[in-house]
């Protein structure tokens, strides 16, 4: 009895896999597609592209992932007004991992054969999870934050530099415009893992090249605190302190160094930064001390690709928070769109014919959203070694006004491949 | 020498907080035998209504408000989960508070976000510099707000009829019930203090020098456990104790991480486990510890 | 006659549903008044207590039936905090301080159910007046205060409450002699203030000097009642406390004996344990004694700390004898086979089991000598068969090693069939072979014990060690495994050690009997013998009793 009913449970189930499967089967028609003699495979139908987002929209980054997200969808609606990409219009497949790795791996698998390409995979643990199946899938991976292991898979598209080149152009910017003198000590705090630690190598490096030491405290990001830390790098005799931390720990750090009247130069990744430091007791020294060296402009920067991204974003999000991601999110839709133009012009729009294009792609930087033109020619280099130079501000919106961009003399010499 | 008392300093104060989340561990512990893995997220619920609250009516009542809601907040998981549904069975009720963790981490990751609320409290980033000492002023009002606690607690648990209830309910609970002390009530009670403690540690965990309320805060309680387990899971002494052995093990390690390099990086982070195995080698019951292992 | 301050009437109380622990108690206690209900472990009496009380949900029991009665009011809905409002206050088993808490403290938890701060101070004063000592030593630790003073702080702390019944379980457990004594003092003082004492005690010489009426409570049941004066010449309470019975005479306790007072009242038995009452006495061993090994114990002396559980005491077990080692409670009979089976160390003293000494040795030494032992508290896996039970005792004999166990090789396959046909052997023996395949959950206890007396038996042991064979069964139960011990014992010519309380038991089947006290040896002798013994009739029944 129990077991025929078992068996019964088995074959509707069965059944059911077949008829989704069947289902899903128009999607994924292998040989030409009759619009116009492009190649498609996965994802891809005459009428519709889809695209995939693995985000985390319930996890510790679900607000800036869903300012992100919010920018995703406006972009692609913008070009889907347009007229769309290869006579298709795009779709964006949204799906939340919460943070949670085995649960992005399960995701991925169910999105894996019904897009042609990933938007998005946020958050570390999740990159690291997803990215080594995406390139044995060979599927497009865009926005991932910013880590050299990045470079190694074939299938990444990094938005702009990485995280070393960061740190490496932190210290020539120290040295070259701050004029710190040779010898001097710059602390360097920074959570352990592929953001902070990739940025410590690349101002390492720098240090190296440019005559100064680096005072290193490695942290996690459940330290809120960073008292000892504080006083460990006034005990050092810092000049300049670089942070490769979640703004979090940023915010501490500033406070207490002021607090301790240690009134130098503070330096901040792309991520480490966030405009609601700014109302903590932390501000101030921030907005006195605080530099953001980022991959992507910042918020209030008055290239026509920046202002395009925050008008975008305003109009689909009103009352939503102003931050980096926001120009971000509207770069890598730029940087996909391009890949997906390039695929439609060589008659394959399959996510292998996705990757080759996006290899083909060089001289973008989607109206002043990147720091110089972005190379993705080269497998395994930066598509770029320039970065922009911010200074806190709290006058401006999102809270950094845009200093410079530079490629400094270390950042040009870190040996990315090693 | 300053740098030395500065790094000291800074132990004692964040082990004092440390201490004061590690008692209401042991609060739970020994007035219902629950292992409350709860507890970080209600001091994180207690520091986000602070910081919710305080636009609307200013700092000190919305203190008070997260204080009372962190206390009614542990009277109603004990009604309403433990005693309903684990009262008979610590493993359940242990891993029913991770349940309950989950929970009340996932809501407040939800309503903050990536934020950093500001908690507006009066003492701000300010410091207090005391012959090249310099401390928060924040760490000075933590520490000593801790001490009146632990002596307001002291005075509850023995000179107060209802306190030496709770500590006969504690260390027998049937034969405590046959002297006519209702369990429930202190066991409501234990869960509310506890709650309590966790909002008032909530509070000073998310000031300066740290910047405000984020949901890493419900992580950087759980510091608080090797507190807690060194210190015996029973001993409210063992709790401050504890507390001061992590905070201060914890600032020194970060301190002269540079003169520790042969140990490698990031020391901080495993030092409390360190110390807490270290004396569980020597104490298997914890400092102060009596009867760990028949109520585990 | 006024109505009683409590009155019991058809208590039932089962735990779990399914063990039944009172059945139709019915008793009164008129206020003002002492009242003692004796019995031995396992007769219901800490259950009676509890449900008088209304703390029986803390270790799982139920009322099922009857009603409990205080002041007139019915406590059905009513929990242990509202009852000690009323002035119905327990001290539990034990005495149970609160050994954390200072003197001073654990008499504050006492009162917390006084609202009236000078009543409170008023009932403090009269509790350290009562108990000089406790005035002294009020800032210590309770777990600092000897045996005596804790069992003072325990009762001093339920008077905190002023109460009107004060419920006291087994105040002289574990105490010496002048200090039992010194708690008879107390209670009687105690009753002179007005307050009713409901007294719970295994310690029958207590009680009854002190009680004003006595209930004899046994497996459940009241077996007697009456004045404790009537009570203590009784028949009745003497064999059940000496297992003194006329000579010729069955054991009272299976048959209806008339009530020799009128003021006395005696349950009579059901039918059942009649039945069971087949002479049983240990003849001579039909088989050759399995081992020719004497068991002598000579000025063994066993301490705990300062406790002196033991002091210098000596006896032989002879071989294909046996042998009961008897005493009140706290006599140190079970610290004694504990020394035997291994798990306790002796701290002077030898024991020789043939040539062979066995001070020193661990358990699994001294059951390769053909040892075995059954224990106080029944120790099977209870989740499964009754048969593998069995099976575990076998281990020693087993040839074929664990991997050609596990395995499943020819050989041990075979050694296990041979190993399952003695084990059936034996069951049938002890007439438990229909539960074998049965998972010992689900065996009443008496049966539980019986598997537990076969899986010693298994080891095929040439002596047995049986630590309270058979506590808390029924009569009938007791007289079936008594009947199932000789018989064993008389086919396979074992030597067997066992320790009892129950003297009917013992009587009609120990050959020889070595009694206990605080210790010591007090006498040793044939049934007979002891039983006429005045050092005995003393220890059982106190010194009025002796003197009678």
């Amino acid at each position: 009895m129990n077991a025929r009913v078992r068996t019964a449970v088995a074959l509707v189930a069965a059944c059911t896999a077949a008829l989704a499967a069947c289902s899903t089967n128009p999607d994924s028609g292998d040989g030409t597609g009759a619009g116009g003699g492009v190649k498609t495979g996965n994802g891809v139908t005459d009428t519709t592209i889809t695209i995939g987002s693995l985000t985390d929209l319930s996890g510790p980054f679900a607000a800036g992932a869903a300012v992100q997200t919010a920018e995703f969808k406006a972009y692609w609606a913008s070009v889907n007004a347009d007229g769309g990409v290869c006579g298709r219009q795009v779709k964006l497949d949204v799906r939340d991992h919460g943070y949670d790795p085995q649960k992005a791996v399960s995701l991925y698998r169910s999105m894996a054969t019904n897009v042609v390409g990933l938007q998005q995979v946020l958050g570390s643990p999740v990159v690291a999870a997803v990215l080594p199946l995406a390139d044995d899938d060979g599927l497009y991976v865009g926005g991932m934050g910013w880590p050299s292991v990045a470079l190694g898979y074939e299938v990444a598209q990094i938005p702009g530099t990485t995280y070393s080149l960061e740190g490496a152009n932190a210290v020539d910017f120290l040295v070259d415009e701050l004029h710190l003198p040779k010898g001097s000590t710059i602390g360097h705090v920074y959570f352990v893992g592929d953001y902070g630690s990739d940025a410590l190598r690349g101002s390492q490096h720098a240090a190296q090249e440019r005559g100064v030491k680096i005072f290193p405290q490695e942290i996690t990001p459940r330290d809120t605190d960073l008292s000892a830390q504080a006083a460990a790098l006034r005990q050092a005799g810092v000049s300049a302190v670089l942070v490769s931390t979640a703004p979090t720990q940023l915010g501490s750090l500033s406070g207490v160094l002021d607090s301790l009247g240690v009134d130098v130069p503070i330096v901040g990744n792309t991520p480490a930064f966030n405009p609601a430091l700014l109302k903590t007791s932390a501000g101030p020294a921030l907005n006195a001390n605080g530099y953001s060296i980022t991959a992507i402009a910042p918020f209030s920067h008055d290239a026509p690709g920046v202002r395009k991204a925050v008008e975008l974003y305003q109009a689909a999000a009103p009352n939503g928070a102003d931050g980096w991601e926001v120009p971000l999110a509207y770069g890598q839709g730029v940087l996909l769109r391009d890949a997906l133009d390039r695929a439609c012009d060589a008659g394959d729009l399959t996510p292998e014919g996705l990757v080759k294009a996006m290899h083909s792609a060089s001289g973008i930087d989607a109206d002043g959203v990147f720091p110089g033109k972005l190379d993705f020619t080269k497998a395994g280099q930066p598509a770029t070694r320039s970065v922009f130079v911010s200074k806190v501000d709290r006058q401006v919106p999102g809270g950094l006004r845009l200093l410079t961009t530079m490629t400094g003399p270390s950042a040009s010499s870190y040996p990315v491949a090693d | 020498m300053s740098y030395l008392l500065t790094q000291l300093a800074n132990g004692v104060s964040i082990g004092l907080v440390l201490g004061l989340v590690a008692g209401g561990f042991v609060i739970v512990f020994t007035s219902t035998g629950v292992l409350n893995f709860a507890h970080g997220s209600v001091v994180l619920t207690g520091a986000y209504l602070v910081a919710a609250l305080q636009p609307d009516i200013g700092f000190w009542l919305a203190a008070l408000v997260a204080t009372a809601a962190a206390a009614l907040l542990g009277v109603l998981v004990n009604a309403v989960l433990v005693r309903n549904l684990a009262e008979h069975n610590p493993a359940t009720a242990a891993i029913l508070m991770l349940g309950v963790d989950t929970v009340l981490l996932t809501e407040m990751t939800r309503r903050i976000g990536n934020r950093i609320l500001p908690l507006g409290a009066p003492w701000g980033a300010d410091v207090v510099s005391v012959g090249g000492v310099t401390v928060p002023t924040a760490r000075v009002v933590a520490a000593g707000v801790a001490v009146v606690l632990f002596a307001a607690l002291w005075f509850l648990f023995t000179r107060t009829g209802f306190g030496v209830a709770m500590r006969a309910a504690a260390a027998d609970g049937d034969t405590a019930s046959m002297m006519g002390i209702r369990l429930s009530r202190t066991g409501a009670a234990g869960w509310a203090l506890a709650g309590g403690l966790a909002a008032v540690a909530g509070i000073f965990l998310t000031s300066f020098p740290t910047q405000g309320v984020a949901p890493s805060i419900g992580l950087t309680a759980f510091a608080a456990i090797p507190a807690w387990v060194l210190g015996g899971f029973d001993s409210l002494p063992g709790a401050v104790a504890g507390g001061l052995i992590v905070g201060v093990a914890t600032a020194l390690t970060v301190g002269y991480e540079d003169d520790l390099q042969v140990l490698g990086r990031g020391l901080g982070e495993v030092v409390p486990y360190a110390v807490m195995i270290l004396v569980l080698l020597v104490r298997p019951n914890g400092l102060f510890g009596r009867q760990a292992a028949n109520r585990v | 006659m006024s109505d009683p301050l409590l009155d019991v009437a058809g208590l039932a109380v089962s735990y779990g549903g399914t063990v039944q622990a009172l059945r139709g108690v019915s008793l009164q206690v008129q206020a003002g008044t002492v009242v003692a209900v004796l019995g031995s472990n396992g007769a219901g009496k800490s259950t009676l207590l509890r449900a008088v009380s209304r703390s029986l949900g803390a270790i799982g029991g139920r009322v099922t039936a009857g009603t409990v009665r205080y002041d007139g009011a019915d406590l059905a809905h009513t929990d242990t905090s509202a009852a000690v409002r009323a002035g119905l206050v327990q001290v539990p088993e034990g005495r149970r301080i609160f050994a954390d808490l200072t003197v001073e403290e654990n008499l504050r938890a006492g009162g917390h159910t006084v609202r009236d701060a000078a009543a409170r101070r008023r009932a403090h004063d009269d509790v350290l007046d009562l108990f000089p000592i406790l005035r002294e030593r009020r800032h210590q630790r309770g777990g600092l205060l000897s045996g005596g003073q804790q069992q003072m702080l325990a009762i001093g702390r339920a008077l905190m409450t002023s109460p009107r019944l004060l419920l006291l379980d087994e105040p002289s457990l574990g105490l010496a002699p002048q200090l039992v004594d010194q708690i008879g003092e107390i209670i009687k003082q105690i009753n002179v203030t007005g307050t009713a004492v409901l007294l719970i005690e295994q310690n029958a010489a207590m009680g009854l000097r002190v009680a004003d009426t006595a209930y004899v409570l046994e497996t459940g049941r009241i077996t007697a009642s009456g004045a404790a004066a009537d009570l203590a010449a009784t028949d009745e309470v003497r064999n059940r406390y000496l297992g003194v019975s006329e000579p010729g005479e069955q054991p009272a306790s299976c048959a209806p004996a008339p009530a020799p007072r009128a003021t006395v009242t005696l349950t009579t038995q059901t039918g059942a344990a009649q039945t069971g009452a087949a002479p049983i006495g240990a003849g001579p061993a039909e088989a050759q004694p399995r081992s020719e090994h004497r068991l002598t114990v000579a000025e063994l002396t066993v301490r705990f700390g300062g406790v002196t559980a033991l002091r210098d005491v000596s006896f032989t077990v002879e071989p294909g004898t046996v042998h009961a080692l008897i005493g009140p409670n706290g006599a140190g009979k079970s610290t004694c086979i504990n020394v035997l089976g291994g798990a306790y160390r002796a701290t002077s003293g030898t024991v020789h089991y043939g040539q062979r000494e066995l001070t020193g040795l661990r358990s699994h030494q001294v059951a390769d000598l053909g040892v075995a032992r059954t224990f106080q508290n029944i120790s099977l896996s209870l989740e499964v068969s009754a048969e593998d039970n069995l099976l575990v005792g076998r281990h020693r004999l087993m040839r074929a090693g664990t991997l050609a166990g596990a395995l499943r090789l020819p050989r041990a396959r075979r050694e296990e069939s041979e190993h399952r046909e003695v084990v059936r052997g034996i069951a049938d023996l002890l007439g438990i072979g229909h539960l074998l395949p049965r998972p010992v959950h689900t065996l009443p206890y008496g049966d539980r014990k019986r598997v537990e007396l076969g899986r010693a038996l298994a080891a095929e042991p040439s002596l047995l060690l049986l630590d309270e064979p058979v506590a808390g069964m029924t009569h009938g139960e007791s007289s079936d495994m008594a009947a199932a011990i000789a018989s064993v014992q008389r086919r396979l010519g074992l030597s067997i050690l066992l320790v009892e309380h129950d003297m009917p038991f013992v009587m009609g089947l120990a050959e020889r009997i070595t009694v206990l006290d605080f210790g010591r040896r007090i006498a040793e002798g044939t049934p007979q013998e002891v039983q006429r013994d005045p050092e005995v009739v003393r220890a059982y029944l106190g010194a009025a009793e002796a003197a009678a």
